[in-house]
């Protein structure tokens, strides 16, 4: 509602505004889970690869059972790996040396090493 | 923290679904495995020792269609379950039973009618053996899912499980069979739908093709997905 | 003497495990050996079955079948069982031999001997009733067959009040039905001249039968005439005892759910909606009348069949209560057949069969499981076999 201090204000605010510690200079000792959900879609190459094959075939699966496989394999692969991720995940295992950890592990770490004053 | 003790069938149901706890809806709890009954499972787990071990293993009780026949067929049990309704299971298994009997009488008056010895070789006469191939036709290999974007409802094409696949083919089959004429009978109807799926043809292998040329058609919605 | 000695021996070589034969031995028409496999046979002439036979299969020539039993006499399960199978095979039991073998050595000089059928529901008393059918047949017996009482007592089609009897009830439409049944069973000997009428016979006014007319008119007076058919019957009953007893035909009385003669509830309802009793139904009269033993040169082969009565009253299967008391006394002394379940030997010799036709696929332990299952009742592992 920047409006409102707009009508109550008199005359030009002086620049440089003086910094008011409202709330504490402080981070968060917790990560939020919000931004974790990867768009990343899986098998969608293999299923470009299916489309394509039985459109030639006129929906014939007997034709393309090379390409099918392969799809329902990289489907079964990427939820098995899913769910040993969130096996991992649900008992705090922290692995050294890792890229990018889960909301879960980091909340964990920073738990093990608080930011006190 | 409690940790499951990794059992023979236990591990059987890690390979299989990575859906659901072993628990799920059951009376019981997660630690009493489930009952082996068939005659050959049972010997095979004496000579190995394992009977043993097992033995002292809190056990479900089996269910009344668990039986140790030697008919005693898991596809067949999950059809009977899913043409019941109302928990009529007598019905349901009565109806798969005549429909066994129609398939039989079908492929016999085929057999019957063919001169020709390699012809007649053919012709499946085995009832199960054709529900099985049916089904097999009738699995789709991917789904169409509602994805709502910027106000708009997709249906954005998706891979499926091997379990929901298997359970739209008995959906639509069984919904095949009661597509019929009033003087007709379900279990009449249901055997035709079932050889004719068996041979690729049919209305229910015509619902999966249908759906795969759906798929097709929204393949570029397919980017759509959150996975 | 010594022929029979190596068919016994032959018996007890049955083997255990069952005979899955090449595709080509489906069609039987060319086997010389009596025996072609344990449980087969090639004699198919009801004449020469005998004990040696008992577990066997027969075939029925399709000629023989559709002569005797267009109108009915087999169960319509075993019809469908019979156009699946592409062939009409009877087993040969024991009931049934016994009962052809004494039809073989009765006196017929001496009164006529009557046969009871008994046994639980689903052992066979039909079918051995349709092969003595086929033996009379064969053997130039008359026949006089009522494939089912209940279907007259408790599903009959129109009933109307008897012009000939005060307080009957007459079933025209299945009288004349039977008519043509027994007209198209015997049609060979109602050609023959000597089965004349022995009295006149007087329908209404105008109409009448004169004596020593052949009984062939009779008939036909009864299908043409349905207004008379129940009454047509009951003289027809008596025709035949008269012929019988002078010796010009020999007669088989069969009749299947003899019971049903009985019992005092059947589905027939007077106009005020009461329940009539057989005795007042004009035909029960005619069937009665042919199971007594006033007469000679006949035989009366009969079953007493739960299924004939009411659903709330099948508590036991013996004679003595589905007959009751009036049946049990009109039918004294009677020979009394159990039909029994299937022995070891039959038994395999039915899963042979059913796997020879390719209508059960061989399978290990399949015989010891559908054994248990089907407590060696027939029927009862007709229906098992079904969904295998």
């Amino acid at each position: 509602m920047r409006i409102l201090p707009a009508l109550w204000a008199r005359g030009n605010p002086k620049e440089p505004v003086p910094f008011q510690e409202i709330l504490p200079l402080k981070l968060r000792p917790f990560v939020s889970g919000k931004g974790d959900k990867t768009s990343n879609v899986c098998c969608l190459y293999e299923m470009s690869l299916v489309f394509g094959c039985l459109k030639e075939n006129e929906f014939k699966e007997s034709a393309c059972g090379r390409e099918i496989k392969s799809f329902q394999e990289c489907f079964t692969n990427y939820n098995k790996q899913k769910y040993i991720t969130k096996e991992r995940e649900a008992k705090g295992i922290l692995t050294p040396g890792e890229k990018r950890l889960p909301y879960r592990q980091l909340n964990k770490l920073l738990r093990m090493y608080p930011n006190e004053k | 923290m409690f940790t499951r003790p990794l059992l023979l069938s236990s591990k059987l149901e890690l390979t299989r679904c990575f859906k659901f706890p072993q628990n799920g809806m059951s009376q019981y709890p997660s630690y009493y495995i489930k009952p082996i009954y068939s005659n050959d499972k049972q010997t095979d787990l004496i000579k190995s020792g394992e009977a043993q071990k097992l033995a002292h293993v809190p056990t479900r009780a089996a269910l009344n269609d668990q039986t140790s026949s030697i008919y005693h067929d898991d596809l067949i049990c999950l059809l009977v379950n899913y043409l019941m309704k109302d928990g009529n299971k007598l019905l349901a298994r009565d109806l798969v039973e005549k429909t066994m009997e129609k398939i039989k009488r079908v492929q016999l008056e085929k057999y019957h009618k063919l001169a020709n010895e390699e012809e007649k070789e053919k012709v499946v006469l085995n009832p199960r053996a054709i529900i099985h191939q049916a089904i097999t036709n009738v699995k789709p290999i991917l789904q169409l899912t509602p994805i709502k974007r910027g106000g708009v409802t997709y249906q954005v094409p998706v891979p499926i499980t091997d379990r929901r696949s298997q359970f739209l083919s008995m959906k639509w089959l069984i919904e095949a069979g009661n597509e019929k004429e009033r003087t007709v009978r379900f279990y009449d109807q249901f055997a035709y739908e079932l050889i004719d799926a068996a041979n690729n043809t049919g209305r229910a292998v015509k619902k999966k093709q249908d759906l795969h040329k759906q798929c097709e058609m929204n393949r570029a919605y397919a980017h759509y997905r959150w996975s | 003497m010594l022929n029979s000695l190596v068919r016994r021996s032959l018996l007890r070589k049955v083997p255990v495990q069952p005979i899955i034969l090449p595709v080509a031995h489906l069609s039987l028409e060319t086997q010389p050996l009596e025996r072609l496999q344990s449980f087969r046979t090639s004699e198919n002439n009801p004449l020469n079955h005998s004990d040696d036979h008992i577990g066997q299969f027969y075939t029925i020539p399709s000629e023989h079948k559709k002569k005797l039993f267009l109108y009915g006499g087999l169960p319509r399960s075993y019809d469908t069982q019979t156009k699946t199978f592409n062939e009409s095979c009877l087993m040969i039991r024991k009931p049934s031999v016994d009962v052809i073998n004494c039809l073989r050595h009765v006196d017929y000089s001496k009164p006529a001997v009557r046969f009871i059928l008994y046994g639980k529901k689903g052992q066979g008393k039909s079918l051995s009733l349709a092969h003595i059918i086929h033996y009379g047949y064969s053997a130039g017996f008359l026949i006089v067959h009522v494939p089912w009482v209940g279907g007259w007592l408790r599903r009959c089609q129109e009933s109307s009040i008897s012009e000939f009897k005060p307080g009957c009830i007459d079933t025209n439409l299945d009288a004349a039905a039977w008519l043509v049944h027994f007209k198209h069973q015997n049609s060979h000997l109602l050609d023959n001249p000597d089965l004349r009428t022995t009295q006149d016979h007087v329908w209404s006014k105008r109409e009448s039968t004169p004596k020593d007319v052949p009984l062939g008119e009779l008939v036909d007076h009864g299908i043409n005439r349905i207004k008379f058919a129940s009454q047509c019957i009951v003289v027809l009953a008596e025709e035949i005892k008269q012929l019988s007893r002078e010796g010009k035909c020999k007669t088989l009385v069969v009749v299947d759910g003899f019971n049903g003669f009985f019992y005092p509830n059947t589905r027939i309802l007077t106009e005020k909606k009461e329940v009539v009793h057989p005795k007042n139904v004009t035909v029960t009269e005619a069937f009665l009348n042919l199971s007594r033993f006033d007469w000679k040169n006949g035989a009366a082969v009969v079953t007493v069949d739960e299924l004939a009565i009411a659903e709330k009253d099948h508590i036991s299967h013996f004679p003595r209560y589905l007959l009751g008391r009036d049946g049990f006394e009109h039918m004294d002394p009677f020979v009394p057949v159990a039909v029994p379940t299937y022995t070891k030997l039959e038994f395999t010799s039915c899963m042979d069969y059913y796997r020879e036709r390719r209508w059960v696929l061989p399978l290990d332990g399949q015989d010891e499981e559908l054994q248990f299952l089907s407590a060696m009742n027939p029927y009862r592992l007709m229906l098992l076999c079904n969904s295998v």
